[in-house]
């Protein structure tokens, strides 16, 4: 891969013409996100919040991103929208059937209304929570304003059943669809759209599976578990800034939010007693940002992930959290007081050239002086070691070994991007971080559109790319695919990948081997690393291996494989 | 006093480097070699060591610095101030064995207000350790003896340095579409 040269590519870019302006949308354009008087008959494009000590991109004052502008409930009385409540739990056995309805909502977050979607008219989704190795049947219902499908991420079940678009033709508007779920593993598995998920899925359409396994000493005791879903969302003094409806915005970093959200809500809050332990079943649903947890006061362990729990519990200070992957942790609050749970960053500011520490609060807990009734601390101080998932791992080894079976180059490609964005991009990726934190360019990742960014995932063994791919192997193989992110394409950027239907190990991070395994459906594949994931192939069926931003998954990240009887 | 000044000069001419090098990027293809087309994996964050050519024995030695992923239980190595955690591996090559002292490695914030001690170089020339920070100096030094672990400033001459990738980051003032925008005012001189 060779650095293209500023040069050509802007010659090229005058000749192909860039994106449009639209001088009368402007007219009241800053930067704090004012713009039009609203209108509730249609969308209509404003810059979203940014940074005010940063200075204006020279030239983009009149851009707006080349897609038609989408706002959910458009048309609609806002006060005919029914507000939606908090999770339901729904505790459910082997052969119940539950219904499920995507809809329209409104939800109060921070005193204002915002109209936005819901299952079952609930934020986040219902929790199903379902015994292993049981079968529970959805009668899923579209009352949205798109057609969509639901995907259960992680489970390890019938391909028909997977929402994909090997699986079925989306549900559209008003129609239905019957999902059969079969719960393979325990553990905290989400629910969410695989049509235009930056949109619906950043709307609100999400909730967690929880599958509880029949053994009592699965997890060590523990006084309370809490089931937490991480999100942000991008907002003004105006409302949600709209998407783009049939191409995303945000295309470049992915769309981070300026709230964060906890179950849905801003205002999260735990009271706990003194010495009491929690399990907490973490999941980030946003559609691009990693959140780096910290329970401030608290001891933590790490206990588990996406499909198992991990061969070695360990205690640490953050939680580094991908989009769409999973954690479990047990968390012990020994002082009394009140604490906050962070988001803790180091964020990037592109202008100034620097890093600098920023905290999000994503909740508070307050300890109080009371003792916990029954203490768990005891099992809470010692690190187990899981010799089930040893046991099951170690079947795993003489493959961890083999050569390499597949190979997947990660890379962007970008045309008719506005002349400052690819000048100021120049500047932006003389260095590339791992992983982008916070939205370093909210200008330019806002203007660069689904229309112009190609994400791509690139087989260097046949030059195919993304859905031209369409790999086959048969079920029990054990496959070592190797990744490589590449840290000199236009705009590199860190992708948590998901791979539908199947297992897998993270084996090794540039030739660093993992010494402590879990298995995994979404990793992270940092800007620059060569990561080598061990997949078993044990469920048959068409699927999908994709970058789960949703911005990127939209602009093409996704390939396809099938796994044979 | 004199070490810090040498060091200091040193972040100034990285800074140079980094200034002088990147407008004229913008503008021609003629983009050195490091610039140009990055290696693959952790040898695109790899850091080269270069000689100060101030100890006998090191003005044909060259070094770097590979930072490394630092496994852990998540699929990135960050510390809780949200600062990437690597581990370092340092290797000078071509040098000959000093005549009397030892080289220790050090990491240091380029505003040199924290420095840590990587560690002495074994007999390869080789020494690793883990550094908490987002961008940082390596810096090589010839020491008397082995400086206790916890020392917080190294006292003989430096032998080789090296600035972490993240340097290339700087501002966009007075460069590319920022051009009219003064450097000055956001601190850089
Ligand atoms: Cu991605």
């Amino acid at each position: 891969m060779q650095k293209f040269y500023p040069n050509t590519f802007f010659l090229l870019l005058i000749i192909a013409g860039c994106s449009q302006s639209l001088q009368a949308q402007h007219e009241h354009h800053n930067m704090s996100g004012h713009g039009m008087d609203m209108d509730t008959t249609q969308a209509v494009w404003r810059m979203p919040p940014m940074n005010m000590e940063m200075p204006m991109l020279p030239g983009m004052h009149n851009e707006l991103p080349p897609v038609e502008p989408f706002l959910a409930g458009m048309g609609l009385q806002k006060e005919d929208i029914p507000f939606a409540k908090p999770r339901e739990i729904l505790e459910l056995a082997d052969g119940d059937t539950v219904e499920l309805q995507a809809s329209i909502v409104r939800r109060s977050l921070e005193g204002k209304d915002y109209v936005m979607y819901g299952y079952n008219g609930q934020y986040p989704g219902p929790l199903l929570k379902a015994p292993q190795n049981s079968t529970v049947v959805v009668e899923f219902n579209n009352q949205i304003e798109f057609p969509t499908t639901v995907h259960w991420h992680g489970l390890r079940h019938d391909y028909r059943f997977d929402g994909t678009l090997f699986a079925q033709d989306p549900v559209l508007i008003g129609e239905s669809f019957t999902y059969e779920l079969y719960f393979r593993d325990a553990g905290v598995y989400w629910y969410h759209p695989h049509v235009l998920e930056y949109i619906q899925q950043d709307l609100g359409l999400y909730g967690n599976m929880l599958v509880e396994p029949p053994e009592d000493d699965y997890y060590n005791p523990v006084n309370r578990e809490e089931i937490v879903i991480l999100d942000d969302i991008l907002i003004d003094e105006q409302g949600l800034i709209p998407w783009g409806k049939s191409n995303p915005t945000h295309a470049l970093m992915g769309r981070f939010g300026n709230v964060m959200l906890v179950n849905g809500k801003t205002d999260y809050q735990l009271n706990v007693d003194k010495n009491e332990v929690l399990r907490f079943y973490i999941t980030n649903v946003a559609n691009t940002r990693t959140f780096n947890m910290v329970f401030e006061g608290a001891k933590v362990k790490v206990v588990g992930s996406d499909i198992s729990k991990f061969e070695e519990e360990v205690y640490t200070e953050n939680i580094p959290i991908a989009v769409a992957e999973r954690y479990i942790v047990e968390v012990l609050y020994e002082e009394p007081g009140t604490y906050p749970i962070l988001n803790s960053i180091q964020a990037i500011n592109h202008f100034r050239g620097e890093f600098y520490p920023h905290q999000d609060t994503l909740g508070m807990v307050t300890v109080s002086e009371h003792e916990v009734e029954e203490s768990y601390t005891e099992a809470f101080n010692s690190l187990r070691v899981n010799e089930d998932v040893k046991k099951d791992i170690a079947e795993y080894e003489p493959y961890f070994d083999k050569p390499v079976d597949k190979k997947l180059e990660l890379k962007v490609e970008v045309q008719n991007l506005p002349i400052p964005i690819m000048q100021s991009m120049e500047l932006d990726t003389a260095y590339v971080p791992h992983l982008e934190w916070n939205d370093t360019m909210p200008m330019m990742n806002w203007l660069s559109t689904g229309k112009q960014v190609e994400w791509i995932l690139h087989d260097p063994a046949t030059g195919k790319n993304n859905m031209d791919i369409n790999w086959d192997f048969k079920k029990g193989d054990v496959v070592k695919l190797r990744i490589f992110n590449d840290p000199d394409t236009f705009h590199p950027m860190n992708h948590p990948f998901h791979i539908h239907g199947q297992r897998h190990l993270v084996l090794n991070i540039d030739g660093a081997e993992n010494p402590n395994m879990v298995w995994k459906d979404t990793s992270i594949i940092p800007v620059g690393a060569t990561v080598d994931l061990l997949i078993d192939m044990s469920n048959p069926g068409k699927w999908m291996m994709h970058c789960h931003i949703g911005e990127h998954l939209d602009a093409g990240m996704m390939l396809g494989f099938e796994v044979g009887e | 006093m004199m070490l810090k000044k040498t060091t200091l000069s040193l972040i100034l001419g990285l800074f140079v480097m980094a200034f002088g090098v990147l407008p004229k990027a913008m503008a021609s293809p003629d983009l050195p070699a490091s610039l140009q087309c990055a290696e693959k994996g952790s040898e695109y964050y790899t850091i080269d060591l270069v000689t100060t050519k101030n100890i006998p024995g090191t003005g044909m030695a060259s070094g770097k610095a590979v930072m490394k992923f630092n496994p852990n239980p998540f699929g990135i190595s960050i510390s809780k101030d949200g600062s990437y955690l690597h581990r370092l591996e340092i290797q000078i090559s071509k040098a000959k064995k000093p005549g009397e002292g030892k080289f220790v490695a050090w990491v240091t914030t380029p505003e040199l207000d924290k420095v840590k001690m990587i560690g002495s170089l074994n007999k390869e020339f080789e020494v690793s350790g883990t550094v908490e920070w987002n961008k940082y100096i390596v810096v090589i030094t010839l020491e008397k003896e082995v400086p206790d672990e916890n020392a917080r400033m190294w006292s003989g001459p430096i032998a080789f340095r090296g600035l972490s990738r993240s340097g290339l980051m700087h501002t966009m003032a007075g460069h590319g579409p920022f051009a009219q925008e003064p450097c000055a005012k956001y601190g850089y001189y």
